[in-house]
């Protein structure tokens, strides 16, 4: 057993996880969604995450650093328990995936607009098969590195506020035309990956502030989105950010520095660090899945076979409205697994304790 | 590790082959467009309306001898002339470095909104991309060379970044004008240019009723206006008046202008708003009787520039309402008073032009210089 | 009697066959004790030889030889092989009879201690290693006067035999990581060592990263400041450089004169050292990747210079940034390998002629030239020359990328690098040691140089029992 990781990496871990291109549409779809003021809607969204990281402790705490799956296996049967591994193998994977398909097109309709997508989400499968085989301890080392790099940029927003205008957030509250459920699923979706924390219940030191440095971490991401909310609302208005696909950036391209301008185009590819947090997790999270129903594959094999598989069905979502069309619904069942598998782990852990006693 | 190593160098070795050739903007083969302009276009025989599209781009390390390549081309809309222009240039034309987008008065009365969604919609063009209206034809600006200048685009721009500094015209980017035009509760504006025999000049400032030109601020009242629209950092205010049948002129220097809006409901329904204007500066011009040394005479000369400039401001703000134009984004404050069902119930445009406005100016003479 | 004086002659045939055709050794005999002496000329001091072995053999007589070899600088060997090994490490064998012994007297010529060449400071001590174990230790020992300064004397190379020393402070050094690279050097497995960088080469988890995994530094001062850390230093025999372990990335950027001056200079120097590491890995990448793919990111001001002198470069970005890299490793090569006088003649040429004729005749463009010359500056403001000369390789990898993807190939590149990062351990800690797994406190002599009075604690990555220093 290598070293456990410690809390400072957990809070780290978990604003690489959840920050990525979500970022970049989300003041847009608070807009579109929760209407005027929508930003007050990552708040609302922040504590239902909250609430099912909550749950997850429940779990962390009534199964004494217990893996889920040893929960899960110890009283279910693996006849039962494989059909739903396979669906959760296949939404994790596949929002993962997407996510970082979804960033690949973007990148597009900045620059290489010509170049087929393929080869540009070639780059980033193979970041993703490197940092994987390295296993989880490198992972959380690499999600460290990359949050530096990545540190200094919510501070950007300073730069917006010599045009930032209280009026123009206007004091109506969730006015205009919304549909809450659906804007919730969204945010919630740029805002997934914390249920990392529940998977890495055996990798932690007990007895170590684990879930405090989750909450915090997803605190801290939660605040980086509401200012990047705040201040688009501000700088843009409501009824321009209905108009804005990516208003992160538009609010990116508007910064310029003596030595160099548009500075968008460096910026956005900063995010392929996040973006590669977010996907690396997911992968790995699938991968201790497959590694319960092939138990004597190969690690390096498994993890192989998880990035061809996805690399070719990326390929399929071709267009960004496609993309974020399944993304939707992939999200829908990302947050009710989210759900479901601790409430389970609740129920067999309730099970297995009166088992116990009688 | 190994992997690492083997695989690196593979991929290297494939880099050096491939590469996406077909992306590639090599900066010596690329025309920059540093200037774009729009206007409408008539045939004589014809009814019908064209676009007229001219775009500026300078000429680097070529022969030629010129300093820019000019070229045009008539066509139905903004996009269809980027491959009818580029069609006339042996160098890749782009528009990541575009800096100013001149509007013909005529086409912009006719509406701006089609070219600024193409412009805002292209994620190579910048945010900080100058809408500038022009006085007259602006292909005809932007093709001709004034000798003196540098070429017309980078002197366009040189231009407007230093009145916009001394705020004598507002700071419009296209994503300011945009966002104006988007917004309810305010209107957009843009500086107007104009040409003289052989150099350029700002006219004024052109004010939108939606995406419309409806009328213009001349260059005299801009600084007024600009401390309408907000807070001021600096500018320079002239002001002449008459005391006791004498003129006298005040320059007011340094000026920085605070601007407060107040929103009062009258209980019939109607609107009425407060501008409250506070400028502060020093003064280091004045031709006159008066001592500037003396507190009377300069709470005198404080009350005389804040009559006038109440007065300017009230007629701005008038000539503002008639021609139903929200320049100054009342609209934002008398929104962000209501309710958002009375706000949508309410045609602000309708309710703008009778609204009671008023303006009260405040001047605070900082100090008079180091002469006494 | 005969058997065992037979013996002894067996032994002298043993000894005489193995060095039969080395002509520089030395016989010599005395009669008259039937004693005969068999050494290298050139490893033993002659004042030793004299003072130890001849005089008094020639002042005893053939009874009192008995009493004579009980003294303590004769020491008896038990068969051939130890006395071979003997010979060949300096010692003078004595061959009386049935029995041998052997004396030290090692002593061969060395050079000097002087300044380190690779590793100069302004201010600070000038003394360096040399090439003589007895003379490094001798100077790591007269800086740091402990008893708990432990060294450990291992051989490495099957025919070098190479001596190697490991040393620690006890209590301040982690016994596991200790015992761990004692056993690594014992596995190694060669014909010979001839350096520290070399050796260090033997003992390290990934061979096959560009990066060094273990420091090594000239320097006195720096390798007993790293022992009182809490780090395990290593000589090898024959080599000026030493090598401590573990070994982080940061420490690479990390100089001596970060202590001896002010502490708000340490820390200038230092966050310059990280700005030319960045300079160096990106900079022309990015002049790369900004001429071929981001026009739109030139500031206007540069847009006009820059496309005029790119107009007149027949060659693509990347050609070109290839091509002025290439040259400079080439200068910087060429004159690494000739006589400093000639070295500089070198400067002028390359800095000088090739620099401007190359503008000129339209190879590259002005501000390439400069790129790439600041990113070579840049490279030799990395005090460590190893770490340097990895840094000025993987710069090329990213130009390569920079010129075909821009800056997605850019990025792609530094995530690569960070991701082969985090996957580097030295003695199993991390590579990356105050950053992943990260230790705050450890950050306050990494990217900064705090003041010394709250530098109390010992680096974390050495897992030293004994946390705070001065104690």
């Amino acid at each position: 057993m290598r070293e456990k990781i410690n809390p400072y990496h957990i809070f780290m871990l978990m604003y690489m996880v959840q920050s990525g291109v979500g970022l970049f549409s989300l003041p847009r779809i608070t807009a579109e969604y929760f209407g005027t003021n929508g930003w007050l809607a990552v708040l609302v969204v922040s504590f239902i995450v909250c609430l099912n990281i909550a749950l997850f402790y429940i779990v962390y705490r009534m199964g004494k650093g217990r893996s889920v799956f040893d929960i899960m296996e110890s009283s279910v049967s693996k006849f039962v328990l494989f059909p739903l591994y396979a669906f959760v193998i296949f939404v994790i994977s596949l929002t993962g995936c997407l996510l970082g398909k979804q960033y690949i097109l973007m990148f597009q309709m900045i620059s290489f607009q010509t170049t087929p997508p393929y080869i540009l989400k070639l780059f980033f499968e193979i970041l993703l098969y490197f940092l994987l085989i390295k296993g989880i301890y490198n992972i959380v080392k690499a999600s460290t590195v990359f949050f530096y790099l990545t540190s200094w940029m919510p501070f950007l927003m300073l730069y917006h506020l010599g045009e930032f205008e209280w009026q123009r957030l206007t004091p109506f509250l969730f006015q205009g035309e919304t549909s809450m459920i659906q804007g919730i699923i969204q945010i919630m979706g740029s805002l997934l990956g914390y249920e990392v924390s529940l998977y890495l219940i055996p990798y932690v030191e007990r007895n170590s502030p684990f879930f405090r440095a989750v909450v915090l971490g997803s605190l801290y991401t939660s605040l980086v989105y509401l200012v990047v909310c705040i201040v688009s609302f501000g700088f843009f208005g409501f009824t321009m950010l209905l108009h804005l696909n990516f208003p992160l950036f538009d609010l990116f391209a508007f910064i310029e520095l003596p030595f160099v301008e548009r500075f968008e185009n460096l910026l956005f590819i900063f995010f392929i660090f996040k973006v590669l947090i977010t996907t690396i997790i997911s992968f790995w999270i699938v991968q201790l899945y497959l590694g319960r129903i092939f138990t004597k594959a190969h690690p390096k094999l498994l993890i192989f076979m998880i990035v061809l598989a996805t690399y070719i069905v990326s390929n399929f979502a071709d267009t960004l409205t496609k993309l974020s069309r399944w993304l939707h619904y992939l999200f829908a069942m990302h947050i009710s697994l989210n759900f479901l598998i601790p409430i389970v782990l609740i129920i067999l852990l309730n099970i297995q304790k009166r088992q116990e006693v009688t | 590790m190994c992997g690492v190593l083997r695989f690196a160098c593979l991929f290297m070795a494939l880099l050096l082959l491939c590469g996406c050739s077909a992306d590639k903007r090599q900066l010596e083969n690329l025309g920059f467009t540093n200037s774009i302009s729009y206007d409408l276009y008539t045939e004589e025989d014809n009814e019908e309306r064209k676009l007229l599209v001219t775009t500026s781009v300078p000429n680097i390390g070529t022969k030629t001898g010129k300093q820019r390549e000019v070229l045009t081309a008539v066509t139905q809309s903004s996009k269809q002339a980027w491959v009818k222009l580029s069609r006339q240039t042996g160098r890749i034309l782009v528009n990541g470095q575009l800096r100013n987008a001149l509007f013909g008065m005529e086409l912009a009365a006719e509406g701006l909104m089609p070219h600024i969604d193409t412009l805002v919609r292209d994620p190579s063009i910048g945010q900080r991309v100058n809408i500038i209206i022009v006085d007259g034809k602006a292909s005809e600006l932007l093709k001709k060379d004034f000798p003196d200048e540098p070429p017309t685009g980078q002197y366009i721009y040189d231009l407007l970044e230093k009145e916009e500094k001394h705020n004598s015209i507002p700071d419009i980017a296209i994503y300011s004008f945009a966002r104006d035009l988007m917004d309810e509760g305010i209107d957009p504006v843009a500086p107007i240019i104009k040409m003289n025999k052989d150099h350029l000049m700002i006219d004024g400032i052109a004010l939108f009723g939606d995406d419309r030109y409806r009328t213009k601020v001349s260059f005299k009242d801009a600084l007024i206006f600009a401390g309408l629209r907000g807070d001021l950092n600096q500018g320079e205010l002239n002001v002449d008046f008459k005391d006791a049948n004498e003129i006298e002129s005040v320059t007011l220097s340094s000026v920085i202008g605070r601007r407060m809006v107040k929103v009062k409901r009258v209980q019939n329904g109607e609107i009425k708003v407060l501008l409250g204007l506070h400028f502060k500066g020093s003064v280091l011009e004045y031709i006159g009787s008066r001592e500037l040394n003396d507190t009377k005479d300069i709470a005198f000369l404080e009350g005389q520039l804040s009559d006038y400039l109440q007065d300017e401001a009230m007629k701005l703000i008038r000539h503002m309402q008639t021609n139903q134009v929200d320049s100054l984004g009342i609209g934002q404050h008398v929104r962000n008073s209501m309710r958002y069902k009375e706000w949508n119930s309410l045609d602000w445009k309708e309710a703008y032009a009778g609204a009671d406005i008023e303006c009260s100016v405040k001047v605070t003479i900082i100090n008079t210089g180091k002469f006494q | 009697m005969n058997f065992f004086r037979s013996s002894g002659k067996n032994r002298f045939n043993e000894v005489q066959k193995a060095f039969e055709k080395c002509e520089d050794i030395v016989y010599r005999t005395f009669p008259q004790l039937d004693i005969t002496l068999i050494y290298f000329d050139h490893l033993v001091e002659k004042l030793d030889l004299d003072r130890d072995v001849i005089r008094p053999l020639n002042q005893v007589t053939k009874n009192d030889l008995q009493g004579l070899f009980k003294q303590s600088q004769f020491e008896r060997t038990q068969n051939a092989a130890e006395t071979i090994e003997s010979i060949l490490n300096g010692k003078v064998a004595v061959f009386h009879g049935d029995d041998t012994y052997v004396v030290n007297a090692y002593g061969p010529a060395s050079r000097a201690v002087v300044e380190s060449e690779t590793e100069s400071v302004i201010t600070g001590p000038h003394d360096a290693f040399t090439e003589n174990l007895n003379t490094n230790l001798a100077l790591i020992r007269r800086r740091v006067k402990s008893s708990k300064l432990k060294t450990i004397k291992l051989s490495v190379g099957e025919i070098t035999k190479t001596s190697v020393y490991i040393c620690y402070i006890e209590g301040i050094a982690n016994d596991g990581l200790v015992q761990e690279l004692i056993k690594r050097v014992k596995n190694i497995e060669t014909d010979g060592i001839f350096e520290g960088n070399m050796f260090v080469q033997f003992i390290d988890e990934h061979p096959h990263s560009v990066f060094p995994q273990f420091i090594t530094s000239e320097r006195t001062d720096v390798i007993a400041s790293k022992l009182i850390a809490g780090k395990i230093a290593g000589l090898v025999e024959g080599s000026p450089s030493a090598f401590t372990a573990p070994t982080n990335f940061f420490e690479f950027f990390s100089s001596p004169d970060d202590y001896y001056q002010r502490w708000m200079l340490g820390t200038a120097l230092r966050l310059l050292r990280f700005i030319a590491f960045i300079i160096t890995i990106t900079f022309t990448a990015f002049y790369v990747s900004v001429t071929t793919f981001h026009y739109e990111m030139i500031p206007q001001a540069l847009l006009l210079n820059l496309a005029e002198s790119r107009s007149k470069v027949p060659f693509p970005p990347l050609y070109e940034a290839l091509l002025m890299e290439l040259t400079i490793e080439l200068l910087r090569e060429a004159g690494a390998r000739l006589p400093s006088k000639i070295g500089q003649t070198i400067g002028i040429v390359g800095g000088i002629v090739i620099g401007q004729a190359a503008v000129q005749a339209g190879l590259t463009s002005n501000i390439l030239i400069i790129a790439v010359a600041s990113s070579a500056i840049a490279s030799f403001v990395i005090p460590s020359y190893i770490m340097s000369a990895s840094i000025r390789l993987i710069r090329f990898g990213l130009i390569v990328l920079a010129g075909n993807f821009g800056n997605w190939g850019l990025m792609f590149g530094i995530a690569l690098i960070v991701i082969h990062l985090c996957g580097l351990t030295n003695l199993g800690t991390s590579y990356l040691t105050p950053v992943a797994p990260m230790n705050a406190n450890d950050w306050k002599d990494t990217f900064v140089r705090f003041p010394f009075s709250l530098l109390v604690k010992r680096p974390s990555q050495v897992k030293t029992p004994n946390k705070r220093r001065m104690k």
